[in-house]
């Protein structure tokens, strides 16, 4: 059985529907990406799987049960963890109280140890994060708030990673070492649903590739199907 | 649905100017005075918390000190026989009121300079304590706690008007308040505010002063309070400091959340439901305000946007036509002039101990398109914070175009032509995809509060002008056929083109953008790379933060590389893509030049 299955989803803001009835699957200990140009539903679908928005109509189950309609908190409690497009950290907060907040369900179990231990994790992917343990998360580069938000996803010990363009703000030198990250997660069993406008990476971590356009799969299949499409590598991979 | 919405307050209007007609009784005309003056508060209330969204809890003491400005002076003009003969004492009173209240207005705008939300609401309601106390306690001006008796009624030349024409009188005065606050909604100032009540960076980077725009709708809505209060003052022909307690502030508030707080038809709802409610609910005698509560309590659970909010158009995304091609004269009259150049002098910035940037020196060529890159927190976009006035220099100097550049706000870098785009988007919320870059396109013209009064809002060749240059600009950056579309159901990427097209908007000649490309794909990162040539080939000069290194090779002319505060590196794209440093710090191994 998939880990997450997506049948027929909808999802409309209003009377307008941005996602049209699309149908995917991610199994266990899989990286799927999604591509898309700006516009194309990505981000209203990871939003809808973690809750954020509401489904017109379709099905999203996960791990056996369907979620569709559960509150947010509740979908994250099951271990489904978003990485939102634009960090929304709390600009107040420290960077360990942010981490804090994404490990709450960790440390409300008392398991305080646990938590260390996948901050540590985290220091090793981010060491910038560590020298700025103590600092508000709002006075951070833009980039470096982007590790912060990956991290806050991450000390929460997800099953299911819902990534919405990891690379934004980072240096190519950081992109990669993310990337590298994802697939080491990917060894310890985490999955990851992982949208990506630097198309060039984001396939060549995957194992497989859904391409979304005005909100309706039009491409999809294995990594090295989806790479040898012609019309992917011209809108998404540029000129190599 | 909508045009119900539109049609609705007049309707009442029309209603209420033959309700005397219908109705007998001096007790519904007063009434209906009432709801008039309140409406009018009202508006007032709506153009500062509605649309700017400054939040005032005070507006019953400006009433209050336009109320007892003309009781003052029309008490002691009226014994003069020329008064009695004119009847302009009562006129005269009612101008200064709402001189008085105006400059109040002025005076409670400046704690709004520094505190916005609730933390501003705390404060108008101590100014509106103040004011309170002071109407009892100056006896012998205010009359303390048992007020000013015998103000004179209202009188055209030697008439008195009696309570049914008086009702006609503030029902007119009533109209042109709404008439009003529609022009001022629609020009381009009540624009600015709109925009303002969602980023006032925003609005700063495209060179409006936010004081100014601040200090003048605080006086704006004054002077309605205050116009309110000195006509409640010649209905009443008696005031006193009951009439303007903490509650009346309240009572405003309420009625334009109830009515729908930033649409032009909802103080008229709000003003007339809170008013005439109580009255059809002396049936239920001592529970009566217990149901009125209620009433107004289940309303706003149901219609949290006020009753007329519910008339606004929905919100969503369109799906637009793109122009396939996009206008390749766009960019003709976008550049004021050639572009300026830039030189930054051993240039530093610390917050609190720790250096962002040190000492950073280096020229960029009036013309160019210069990029700045390096990894994360190396100081990228505080050098941007410098160049546009966002941050003050802890030391070093700016030079633009060889003088030395003494900004201290981004208003005033965008009105010296250097504007920019930003890495944490700062849009206007809901306000379409035309209206952010109108703001900018207007911002140029001055055109303030006056000429939005005078002018009338929409139409003149002006403004058809204006709405002209801010579509092609929006055709420039590749958004055409998104003109009408609200900004905040804008793709990410999206949103980040719709700030180069605001940033285009003020002339500029430098621009700098602040990782314009990311959240784009490939195409269209490519469409933008066009969009940067075309700029430049205007003479503009363009600096460019960025991380997509295929973007920066293909249309730097150079490049300046920091790292930890300093420059470690500078020179032509393929000069950085070899330097090991910049290999080893930024690129990683995958990028080196060929």
């Amino acid at each position: 059985m998939s880990l997450l299955e997506v049948e027929g989803l909808h999802v409309a803001y209003g009377d307008l529907e941005v996602v049209k009835g699309i149908s995917f699957k991610v199994e266990q200990g899989e990286i799927v990406t999604v591509l898309g140009s700006n516009g194309a539903g990505k981000t209203t679908t990871l939003r809808s799987l973690a809750g954020l928005l509401p489904a017109a109509a379709g099905q999203i189950v996960y791990d056996g049960q369907r979620i569709g309609g559960l509150p947010a908190h509740a979908i994250a409690n099951m271990g489904l963890a978003l990485v939102p497009e634009g960090r929304q950290l709390f600009p107040e907060h420290t960077v360990l109280e942010n981490l804090e907040l994404g490990g709450y369900r960790l440390l409300r179990a008392g398991a305080r140890a646990e938590f260390d231990r996948e901050v540590g994790k985290v220091f090793e992917l981010f060491p910038r994060i560590k020298e700025r343990l103590h600092q508000p998360a709002g006075l951070l580069s833009g980039g470096e708030q982007q590790m912060v938000a990956i991290g806050r996803a991450l000390v929460s010990k997800p099953r299911l990673l819902l990534l919405d363009e990891p690379s934004l703000g980072l240096a190519p030198i950081l992109v990669r070492s993310i990337f590298d990250a994802f697939v080491a997660l990917r060894q310890q069993g985490i999955t990851t649903l992982l949208v990506e406008q630097m198309a060039w990476i984001g396939l060549e971590v995957c194992d497989r590739a859904y391409v979304l356009e005005s909100g309706v799969i039009v491409t999809s299949g294995t990594k090295a199907e989806v790479t040898s499409n012609a019309r992917v590598v011209e809108a998404y991979l540029g000129k190599v | 649905m909508r045009r119900l919405g539109r049609g609705l307050p007049w309707l009442l209007l029309l209603l209420a100017s033959l309700a005397p007609l219908l109705v007998e009784g001096t007790y519904f005309r007063y009434l209906g005075i009432i709801v008039f003056i309140y409406g009018i508060v009202a508006v007032g209330l709506n153009v500062l918390a509605g649309y700017a969204g400054q939040f005032s809890l005070g507006h019953a003491a400006l009433m209050a000190m336009g109320a007892y400005s003309t009781a003052i002076l029309s008490k002691a003009l009226a014994p003069l026989p020329f008064f009695a003969a004119t009847g302009l004492h009562i006129w005269l009173g009612i101008v200064l009121g709402t001189c008085v209240a105006a400059a109040f207005g002025a005076l409670l705008a400046f704690p709004a300079l520094r505190v916005r939300g609730p933390y501003l609401a705390m404060v108008t309601i101590a100014f509106g304590w103040v004011i309170f106390k002071i109407l009892q306690e100056w006896v012998s001006v205010t009359g303390g706690d048992l007020g000013l008796a015998s103000i004179p009624k209202a009188q055209i030349g030697p008439w008195e008007l009696s309570t049914r024409e008086y009702y006609y009188v503030v029902l007119a005065f009533f109209a042109l308040s709404l008439v009003l606050q529609r022009r001022i909604v629609e020009s381009p100032f009540g624009m600015r505010l709109r925009a303002m009540k969602h980023s006032e960076i925003g609005i700063a980077s495209v060179g409006i002063n936010v004081y100014r725009l601040k200090v003048t709708v605080f006086i704006v809505s004054a002077a309605f309070a205050g116009f309110g209060g000195a006509l409640f003052a010649h209905q009443q022909n008696y005031v006193s400091p009951d009439n303007f307690q903490f509650f009346s502030s309240v009572f405003f508030l309420l009625a334009i959340l109830f009515g729908g707080a930033g649409t032009l038809s909802g103080p008229v709802i709000g003003a007339a439901v809170l008013t005439l409610l109580p009255e059809f609910l002396h049936d239920f005698d001592k529970y009566r305000l217990i149901v009125y509560g209620s009433f107004i309590l289940l309303t706003l659970y149901f219609l949290p946007n006020g009753v007329m909010g519910m008339f606004r158009r929905p919100q969503g995304r369109a799906t637009p036509k793109i122009d396939a091609e996009p206008a390749q004269d766009a960019s003709r009259d976008m550049a004021a002039s050639r572009g300026a150049s830039l030189e930054l002098r051993a240039i530093s910035r610390t917050f609190g101990g720790v250096a962002a940037v040190r000492e950073a020196s280096f020229k960029i060529e009036a013309g160019a398109v210069h990029a700045l890159i390096g990894p994360n927190g190396a100081g990228k976009t505080t050098i941007i914070n410098l160049i546009t006035g966002f941050y003050r220099a802890s030391s070093g100097e700016i030079l633009l175009d060889g003088a030395p550049l003494n900004v201290s706000s981004m208003d005033g870098a965008a009105r010296l032509g250097i504007a920019r785009t930003f890495q944490t988007i700062k849009l206007f919320g809901e306000m379409t995809v035309l209206e952010h870059v109108l703001v900018g396109v207007s911002s140029s013209s001055r055109a303030g509060f006056w000429s939005a009064l005078l002018s009338g809002g929409r139409g003149g060749p002006k403004q058809d002008g204006d709405i002209a240059t801010a579509r092609e600009l929006i055709r420039c950056v590749g958004l055409g056929g998104y003109e009408e579309v609200p900004a905040s159901t804008l793709a990410y990427g999206h949103r980040r083109l719709l700030e180069i097209a605001r940033a285009l908007a003020v002339k500029p000649r430098v621009l700098l953008l602040d990782e314009p490309a990311a959240g784009l794909v490939a195409e269209e990162i490519a469409a933008l790379g066009a969009v940067i040539r075309r700029l430049k080939n205007t003479g503009m000069t363009i600096v460019l933060v960025e991380h997509h290194m295929d973007l920066v090779i293909k249309v730097s002319d150079r490049i300046t590389v920091v790292d930890h505060g300093t420059v470690i590196a500078e020179g032509s794209p393929a000069d950085v893509q070899r330097d090991a440093r910049v290999v080893a710090a930024y690129l990683g191994p995958s990028h080196v030049a060929a």
